[in-house]
Formats: C-alpha cells, structure tokens, sequence
C-alpha cells in the first residue's frame, strides 16, 4: 500500500525537480532603443517639430525561465531625447528668449516577467509588463544658464515583442515597450520605445 | 553576466547631452520684465542720454567700444517711436520717462574635466581551452581623463526705464517701469557684437508688447 503512493509520489518529484532544472536558464542580452516621446516629454523636448524622436538608447535585460512560456527578469535602460531651438518663456512678469538646448536623459530600471507563445526553438511572440521607477535628469542650456532637474519617478511599461532563435543559444528580440511614470514635480515620463538586441544563455 | 552588471551600473551613472554651439549668437539671451504696479497709459514720452555707459569700466578686464554709442541709442529710439512713444528734449521738457543704456563686460574662465576610459578589456585564452591553463593576452587598463580651461569675454547690454514722477526724495528711490538685458559672449569683431546687440535690442521690444501705445 505504502509503495502504491510512495513510488508514484516519488517520481512525480523526481519528474518536477527534472523539469525544474531543465528550464532553470538566464538569458542575458542587449539591445539598441528609439524612442518617441509623449506628453510631457513630447513638450519638453519637442522643439520646432514638436516630437524630437530619440536614436540615442540601450536596453541591458536579463530574463529567468521560469517554465515553457513564462520568465522573470530584470531590465536596465538609457534613452536620450534632446532638442535644440529658438524659444520664448514667459514666467511671471519676466520674459525670456534665446536659443534653448533642451535634453533628458531617462534611465528606466524595471523588475519584468513576460509569457512566450508558441513552441521552444522557434519564432515566440511575447507579451509583458514592467514595474520600477524611470530616473529623469532634465537640463536646459540658455545662454550661459544651465538648469536641471532630477526626480526618480514610479513607472510601468506594458511590453509586446518577438523572440526568434539565432543559434542554439542566441535569441533575436525586437520589442515594443510603453513607458509611464508617475508625476514627480511638473514633470511626467512618457515615451514608447523600440529595441532590436540579441540575448544569449 | 559580470561585465553586462558593469554595464548596467555605467548606464546608471553617464548622461548624454548631444549637440553642439555652432555660432556665438546661440549663446544671446534677451530678458525684459515689465512692472505691474506702472500704469503705462500715462507714460507717453521719454528721453534718452546718447551715451552707453559701462557700470563696472573701473574694475573690468574689458573696455567697451563707444563708437558704436549712437547705434545702440539710435535703435532703441526707433523701437520707442514705432511703439507710440514721443521722444522729448531734457531739461527743456521734462520725460514721463528716461531710457538709459549701460553695460557690464568681463572676461570668464570655464573650467571643465573629460573622463577616461576608465575600464578595460579582459585578456583572452588562446587556444580556447577551458581545462587548461595558459595566460593569454592581457587585457588594456585604460587611459585618464583631462582637465581643459577656457577663457571669454561676455557682457550684458541693460535698456532700463525710469518713472521720473516716481521719484522719492526722501529714500532716493525710482520706480522701474521696464527693464530689458541682452547677454551674449563677445567675439573679437565689433561689429559682430554690434548687430547681435542690435538684435537682442529689436527682440526686447518684441517681447514687450504691452510697451505700445
């Protein structure tokens, strides 16, 4: 009787620890950013054009997997929108104008998990969410004058992307990520960003 | 996973501010500050020394040019003529306001510091061999960073407007009614500086529409 439950509950966790192990990887991987500002970043640094899209990022990630289709992971990025133009301010009674060079840098650093469609060793689609804080370093150069501002702001980034195998152990990712962050002072994160990278085990 | 951890703490830690000053006219700032307390429906006519006056000319490494004096009054005045303003002669008749133009210069120095390449490469095995040992290559420590210094001249033309009726004896104190300062790094032409002062003189005005009559 004893080994009618015994053995079977026996293998069932050998079979657990077994699949454990056989998905217990971290991938790590890099990957080049754009980006398009929104909101109040979009005003920030939209200068003439109003939207002053940004070539300048990079994203550094690591993911755990968990199971089949889910991960867990960490994210590290660096995005830089910047602009540069003849403008006028006026605050209070003092009116003030000349050329402004305007610039964020955004530093997003996220706690993530994400769900893979689709089989192992093929092309996955993905969705995910993101939940850390964006730190903002805005600065303004008039004249001579240089004014910034840093806040650490709560964030949230919902996630879509595709995975697709390189190598035996290389992964292509392109990826769609939608940033938020709470207000602190006057100033609310906002942009989509768009990576292509590759990870590795 | 070490080095992608370097990485991330470098990113955590760099800024990026990309664009450069390509002329020093993208260093010109204009202010003009209005005062809410002159009522400028009663302030109709002016006079204007036709002297620039250097504030701090004793004590400045750098000598302001008077030849271009009467540039500088000429465009103010124009400006105040085409806003409804009646120009006046002092003491014959006495101004609701008087206009007057000074200027501060000095030379600065801008110290700055550019970081190194503070981290190097890790040596490399050949042949790859994971079970047994041979030194390889060795890695690249690096350079340092540098300090540079910068010396300039910059100096700031001030249109101030004074009420005379505002005038208080007893405490020696005038109300301002107007008050605007173009900024500006000086470069080694004049007249360069001339029409960048010329400029930022039209673009006070432009910023100071409640001035028209």
């Amino acid at each position: 009787m004893k080994t009618r439950i015994l053995l079977p509950l026996a293998l069932l966790l050998v079979a657990t620890s077994a699949a454990q192990a056989q998905y217990s990887e971290w991938y790590w991987g890099g990957s080049y950013s754009t980006a398009l500002p929104l909101g109040d970043q979009k005003t920030f640094t939209g200068g003439d054009g109003g939207q002053s899209f940004s070539f300048r990022g990079v994203t550094i990630e690591g993911r755990k997997i968990l199971n089949e289709n889910v991960s867990a992971g960490l994210s590290f990025g660096w995005h830089v929108f910047n602009s540069q133009g003849d403008q006028t301010n006026t605050i209070g009674d003092v009116t003030i104008g000349g050329n402004q060079f305007r610039y964020t840098n955004a530093f997003p650093l996220f706690a993530n998990m994400h769900y893979y469609f689709g089989q192992r060793g093929a092309v996955r689609p993905y969705v995910g969410a993101n939940v850390g804080t964006i730190y903002a370093e805005r600065r303004v150069d008039i004249s001579l004058i240089s004014l910034s501002q840093k806040k650490w702001h709560l964030a949230f980034a919902p996630e879509v992307g595709v995975a697709f195998p390189l190598g035996w152990v290389v992964r292509g990712v392109i990826a769609a990520r939608y940033h938020y962050g709470v207000k602190a002072g006057d100033f609310t994160p906002q942009y989509f960003s768009f990576s292509f990278g590759i990870a590795s085990r | 996973m070490r080095k992608t951890l370097y990485a991330g703490l470098f990113l955590a830690v760099a800024s990026c501010y990309p664009g450069d000053v390509t002329s020093l006219g993208q260093l010109d700032v204009v202010l003009s500050s209005g005062n809410p307390e002159s009522d400028y429906s009663t302030l109709l006519t002016y006079a204007m020394p036709d002297t620039v006056v250097q504030i701090d000319e004793d004590s400045s490494n750098v000598q302001i040019n008077h030849d271009f004096d009467s540039d500088i009054v000429a465009k103010a005045k124009a400006r105040l003529n085409n806003y409804g303003w009646t120009e006046v002669t002092f003491p014959a008749d006495t101004p609701d306001v008087f206009v007057l133009a000074s200027v501060v210069a000095d030379t600065y120095t801008a110290t700055s510091y550019t970081p190194g390449y503070w981290w190097g490469h890790w040596g490399w095995y050949y042949p790859p061999c994971y079970y047994c040992y041979y030194p390889g290559y060795p890695g690249y420590p690096g350079y340092p960073g540098y300090v540079t210094k910068t010396k300039f001249d910059a100096g700031t033309l001030f249109l101030d407007m004074v009420e005379t009726a505002s005038f208080t004896p007893a405490d020696s104190t005038i109300r301002f009614a107007w008050t605007a300062s173009m900024a500006g790094v000086l470069s080694s032409s004049s007249s360069s500086n001339l029409t960048r002062a010329l400029a930022g003189i039209d673009r006070a005005f432009d910023q100071s529409e409640y001035l028209k009559k």
